[in-house]
């Protein structure tokens, strides 16, 4: 009973105490509960209290050990996030955003994350199919994602819009659910701008549909003619036989320009094009290309272009590519005699100023219409007067020029009024023959991609 | 190859429609080296005009051309009284299976393909085949 009574006391004078080392330790609790766990634990008034403080000590230490290493943990999944080179957008599954990378933010126009965070998918990005709808809400893979829980991945190539700067990309796109214990608890999409790789595929399709379209005429003409000689050979004339050999001849040499321009475009497409300098004598190059021109109009139509050159000086040496140069002139004079009439004259000439080559070739063939001047480089463009003369033309001689040209550093324009024919003029840079080389040597991976 | 006596008596007409002058040229020559009467349309359009007058037996005609195409060309012809049964033949750079599905809705219709080696043959026995008594 004795003991019993002791017990009791020495518990009463215990609550008191401990009701007191609580008041001193409220400080730390209160800290705490607002998330602040280094406030130190006071050192306690009595001894009997010490282990109490100890172990109060030992907890905040855990949890704050604890809390610290789930931080670092957070800080460095983010980090890793958002280090992705690809854009990153996470969404809760109300569509809001909760996360955004530095690459997202940069492709889409945004300076800070707080620009995009907490806003819905929708407001911070437009997604637009290929017909340039805008995708509705429901439509967008985020909302399939959430709603449909798909754990798929969503790939399609889409168009996003800065919405300010209204500028648009064609990007492939993933969109995965985030699925914690069976429900979605958000949505992760990753994509990239594939502008690049678009821009390849539609010159590869270009091309297919070009080479289909157009190689199969002058193939269908050799088979043809080819199929008639082997089959009345013995009957035919010696007349007959000629006329029938030139116009393979013809469809040859077409087919041969046409596998070449196909060649020199996709090249220009996919960024391919890049100039292997060295000395040229453009004088001998223009003369060159020019007898050549006429040495196969006169044999091969029945045209008659009498053709002058003028060279000032007379031997104009410069430092260029001249691959890339024939094929400039030979496309501006080859376009000159196919867009003459016969009997008349063009004036090609070459001469030098103090800072500059300009190159030019006068026809006095049909002109560019009025309406169709703007549109004369664009790419398999033929204006409609001459889409009359003759049915063979690719749309693609002046397009490549205008290309090369611009990759020479030079300019090219023209004059033209419908009837009266045209004169184009192309201005190259001189270079200092030593000085150039250094200042326009290719890169050395010849197929290396240019995003310009 | 025909019999030139046969070729003599009969000499069907056929209406031959292409726009890319080297081809017309050789597939008129061909024609006419099989004894045909050939009358040349460099156009849909053209071939069109052209029928009333010739009521050719057979057409032989291309499909991609400037304005009227050959399957535009086919439509037209079918309108008319003269031309609702008259055999075509789209003799085209396109593969067959390019045009027959808009085409075969228009009877009779053939289609080859010019850069087939083979295609000439196959014209020639259509054409013979088409404009033969029992055809």
């Amino acid at each position: 009973m004795k003991k019993v009574k002791k017990k009791t006391q020495r518990h009463i004078v215990k609550v008191v105490d401990v009701q007191e080392e609580l008041e001193r330790l409220s400080r730390v609790f209160a800290y705490a509960a607002v998330g602040d766990l280094s406030e130190p634990v006071p050192v306690p008034k009595d001894e009997t209290f010490a282990g109490f403080h100890a172990g109060i000590t030992i907890l905040l230490e855990t949890a704050r050990t604890k809390i610290d290493e789930s931080n670092r943990i957070r800080a460095e999944v983010e980090t890793i996030l958002k280090s992705i080179g690809e854009g990153l957008f996470v969404v809760d599954t109300h569509r809001r955003v909760i996360m955004v990378n530095d690459r997202a933010l940069d492709m889409l126009g945004y300076k800070r994350e707080k620009d995009v965070i907490g806003k819905h998918f929708e407001e911070v990005v437009t997604i637009e199919e290929a017909n340039e709808r805008p995708l509705p809400v429901h439509e967008l893979p985020v909302s399939r994602s959430l709603d449909a829980g798909e754990t798929s991945v969503a790939q399609t190539h889409l168009y996003y819009r800065k919405p300010k700067a209204k500028k648009r990309f064609a990007a492939s796109m993933t969109t995965t659910p985030v699925v914690f214990e069976g429900n979605a608890k958000g949505a992760i999409t990753v994509f990239r701008d594939i502008t690049q790789e678009k821009n390849i595929e539609d010159a590869k399709t270009d091309f297919i549909s070009l080479a289909s379209h157009q190689l199969r005429t002058p193939l269908s003409i050799i088979t043809l003619y080819l199929n008639m000689m082997r089959r009345y050979y013995d009957s035919l004339s010696e007349r007959e036989r000629k006329g029938y050999l030139l116009e393979l001849q013809r469809a040859t040499n077409r087919m041969t320009k046409l596998v070449d321009a196909l060649l020199n475009a996709s090249r220009i497409e996919m960024g391919a094009l890049e100039p292997h300098y060295e000395e040229v004598n453009f004088t001998e190059l223009v003369q060159q290309i020019l007898d050549e021109i006429m040495r196969v109009t006169l044999e091969t139509s029945n045209k008659e272009i009498v053709a002058d050159f003028k060279s000032s000086p007379t031997g104009i040496t410069m430092y260029s590519d001249s691959q890339l140069l024939r094929v400039v002139v030979d496309n501006l004079i080859s376009n000159a005699v196919k867009y003459t009439p016969s009997k008349r004259k063009i004036s090609v000439s070459l001469r030098e100023t103090k800072n500059a080559i300009v190159f030019s070739v006068k026809d006095r063939g049909y002109g560019i219409p009025e309406g169709q001047k703007d549109k004369i480089f664009s790419k398999m463009f033929r204006a409609e007067n001459v889409k009359k003369v003759s049915e063979t033309g690719t749309g693609l001689g002046l397009y490549i020029t205008k290309s090369i040209v611009g990759k020479l550093g030079g300019d090219i324009w023209f004059q033209s009024g419908e009837g009266r024919g045209t004169t184009f003029f192309v201005k190259l840079p001189k270079q200092a023959l030593s000085g150039s080389m250094s200042a326009h040597q290719p890169d050395a991976d010849q197929h290396s991609v240019h995003t310009s | 190859m025909r019999s030139s006596l046969e070729s003599e008596h009969t000499q069907p007409t056929i209406l031959l429609v292409e726009d890319e002058r080297p081809l017309l040229r050789v597939i008129k020559t061909i024609l006419e080296k099989e004894g045909y009467a050939v009358v040349t349309a460099q156009s849909g359009e053209e071939g069109l005009s052209l029928m009333s007058n010739t009521q050719p037996a057979i057409i032989v005609a291309d499909v991609l051309m400037p304005g009227l195409g050959g399957v535009g060309m086919l439509k037209e012809v079918r309108q008319t009284l003269w031309g609702q049964h008259t055999p075509v033949i789209f003799y085209s750079n396109l593969n067959p299976a390019e045009i027959m599905p808009e085409a075969s809705a228009y009877g009779a219709v053939y289609c080859l393909q010019k850069s087939d080696p083979r295609s000439m043959d196959h014209l020639l026995q259509i054409i013979q085949d088409e404009l033969s008594p029992g055809a």
